[in-house]
């Protein structure tokens, strides 16, 4: 954590521009040299970059995360109420993808090599490599623009943020773009993972002891494929995340990945910050999450250090 | 005594994108109820694809090419999937080579026992859980009550080779296809596991199939031994005829490769070169090039099973009555019963 935030401080920095234009907006134009200087200490921004670290480091230490440049009022405040949402978004979209892409991958592993399996694998491809960004314009044209039916942009409409439903019907779009994105990349590696148990001796046994295959797979490969899906799902949280805040840029939706994005545009350098210390703890926490869960699945991997699939 | 699996002219091909491969060859025996088949032979010779075959466990690039099989009485060449489902484990059941891979890693033993109770027997889990005990004690594993809730990495692999054969008793099959059971395990554990065999067999009057190519283990344990060359039967009959009154030269040839054999002389004697490719088998005997007692006739037409007692035949032109007279290697002849 400490390491992430010593680079993205100094890299935030290194990227030109002014961030004064983002505390001041247009009136940094017309504003003389001695102002801009002025202004640049009691921003504390004259200071060489180690000594801005630290007294940054130093606040951030007491729960102190400064000054927003452009939103004016403390960090923290300003990304407290959209860190909700964002979680809202990115984890509903996190279960959607894992839970869609272990069907498609127990389709396929079950109709291993005709036609639904190919079907499944060259539409899933396909769709995995069209852009999110483009994507989501699309859609937001179809669906918005042409019929009307869903919002294109936002968390809520205006006053009704309490209202499940129309969160919900704000959600539909991100979602739907997120999970197109990433359903195929993790169903493959399952759909993959289960041919490879499909291929173990066990099944054979289970097969002899008058098992159907779809029994085989729901009750013994899946089982033992658990682990390794946990894991991918692990490691995947960082790129869902990333998917998260595309899908929040492209839909205008209030969470702290389009903040990030804004932030870094703007050069809010203490925003900046926050985010990425949410970011990089969720990854954190989400890692080690994966190893508990993984070694309650499979009691070998606390033995060994190792799990029964990387044998 | 009930014919329990018979085979006739049984001959099972794969279809690979490199053609056709023959895997199993005009294959003909009869196993009766509480006999020990012993089919061996080299690797790669078919033995593991026939055992396979009969349950059919195969992939689906597999098909019957000619003859049929009989699983008492009823001719299960022509099984569907769903007909096949309910005779596994209860006609017919089978245990696999290496007990380390074949059971799930991730599912307690007596799990993985009561599965085939409850779904072959449909028992409620009560009944399947002591059902499952009493298969454990049938196997012999001690304080079956408290492994029954381990894993299989708990296990040494005599232990889980037990419980492979748990599970494959569960229904009370009348055959058994063990396909190399202690190949690979240790020998001490070898040994307790072959007693096992004859001791279930004497049992439940169990019908074997047991298939190794250790003949020192089939030694031990068959009635009747099926020596197995290139996915065919070339020569079978009693084990007294087998290992005492060889014929064929690839019997020979096996029989001369045991290291029991080999301290008189301090060398290991091998069969030279390798089994042939089953992928386009060139005419004649396939054992030909490898015969140091090939005839001429042997590269044009393939033998047919000669007749040398009710019990015994095998499949090379030295029977014939105008071959040469072709006596067996002293090294065979002379040797210690096993």
């Amino acid at each position: 954590m400490l390491i992430l935030s010593v680079v993205v401080f100094y890299f935030a920095r290194w990227a030109p521009g002014d961030p004064l234009q983002s505390f001041y907006g247009d009136a940094v134009e017309s504003m003389s040299s001695e102002e801009l200087a002025a202004a640049r200490s009691r921003l504390g921004l004259d200071a060489p970059i180690h000594v801005q670290y630290v007294r940054w480091l130093q606040g951030a230490l007491h729960g102190e995360f400064g000054l927003s440049l452009k939103y004016k009022m403390p960090a923290m405040r300003v990304v407290s109420p959209l860190v909700g949402n964002t979680l809202l978004l990115g984890t509903t979209a996190y279960l959607l993808v894992f839970l869609l892409a272990t069907f498609l991958a127990v389709a396929c592993a079950l109709h291993e090599d005709t036609w639904l399996d190919r079907l499944i694998c060259k539409i899933g491809t396909a769709v995995y490599y069209l852009p999110p960004f483009w994507l989501g314009v699309v859609l937001v044209l179809v669906f918005s623009i042409q019929l009307k039916w869903l919002p294109s942009s936002g968390a809520y409409d205006v006053g009704k943020a309490g209202d499940v439903f129309n969160r919900l019907r704000h959600m539909i779009l991100p979602l739907t773009v997120m999970i197109l994105s990433h359903l195929w990349y993790y169903g493959y590696m399952i759909r993959n993972k289960l041919l490879d148990e499909l291929r173990q001796d066990y099944v054979l046994l289970a097969k002899e002891k008058g098992l159907t295959k779809r029994q085989i797979v729901w009750k013994h490969c899946l089982r033992n494929v658990a682990p390794a899906i946990v894991n991918i799902m692990a490691i995947s949280i960082p790129h869902v995340l990333s998917g998260t805040y595309i899908a929040e840029s492209v839909f205008n939706y209030p969470g702290i990945g389009a903040l990030s994005v804004a932030s870094a545009k703007y050069h809010d350098y203490n925003l900046l910050m926050i985010l990425v210390l949410i970011t990089g703890a969720l990854v954190i926490l989400s890692s080690i999450l994966a190893q508990t869960v993984s070694e309650i699945i499979d009691p070998r991997i606390k033995e060994t250090g190792v799990s029964a699939w990387q044998r | 005594m009930r014919t329990v699996l018979e085979l006739n002219n049984y001959s099972l091909s794969f279809d690979t994108p490199e053609g056709e491969v023959e895997a199993v060859r005009d294959v003909s025996f009869t196993l009766k109820e509480g006999e020990i088949l012993a089919i061996v032979g080299e690797s790669g010779c078919g033995k593991t694809v026939l055992c396979r075959s009969l349950l059919k466990l195969l992939p689906e690039n597999a098909f019957v090419k000619s003859g049929n099989v009989r699983l008492c009485g009823q001719d299960i060449t022509a099984c569907s999937e769903r007909q096949m489902r309910r005779l596994r484990g209860r006609k017919m059941a089978m245990v696999f080579q290496d007990p380390m891979t074949t059971l799930n890693p991730t599912v307690p033993i007596g799990k993985q026992i009561m599965e085939a109770l409850r779904n072959q027997e449909k028992l409620g889990y009560r009944a399947a859980k002591a059902r499952a005990l009493e298969l454990l004690k049938l196997v012999e594993i001690d304080h079956p009550e408290e492994r029954l809730a381990m894993q299989p990495h708990f296990f040494s692999g005599g232990m889980r080779q037990r419980c492979v054969l748990a599970i494959a008793l569960a229904s009370h099959p009348k055959v058994l296809l063990a396909d190399e059971p202690t190949t690979a395990l240790d020998v001490t554990v070898q040994a307790k596991i072959l007693d096992l065999l004859l001791s279930i067999r004497k049992k439940t009057g169990i019908a074997l199939v047991f298939i190794s190519h250790d003949l020192g283990v089939v030694a031990r344990i068959a009635d009747r031994v099926a020596v197995m060359y290139a996915g065919k039967i070339v020569e079978i009959g009693t084990a007294e005829e087998i290992f005492y009154d060889p014929r064929h030269p690839y019997t020979w040839g096996l029989l001369g490769a045991l290291p029991a054999l080999a301290a008189e002389r301090g060398e290991l004697r091998s069969i030279p070169g390798m089994p042939p490719s089953l992928r386009g088998l060139p005419t004649g005997d396939a054992f030909a090039v490898r015969n140091e007692y090939a005839l001429a006739i042997d590269y044009e037409e393939a033998p047919p099973m000669f007749s040398i007692s009710p019990t015994h035949s095998a499949a090379t032109w030295l029977l014939d009555p105008r071959a040469p007279q072709i006596e067996p290697p002293v090294r065979i002849k002379r040797r210690q019963p096993l």
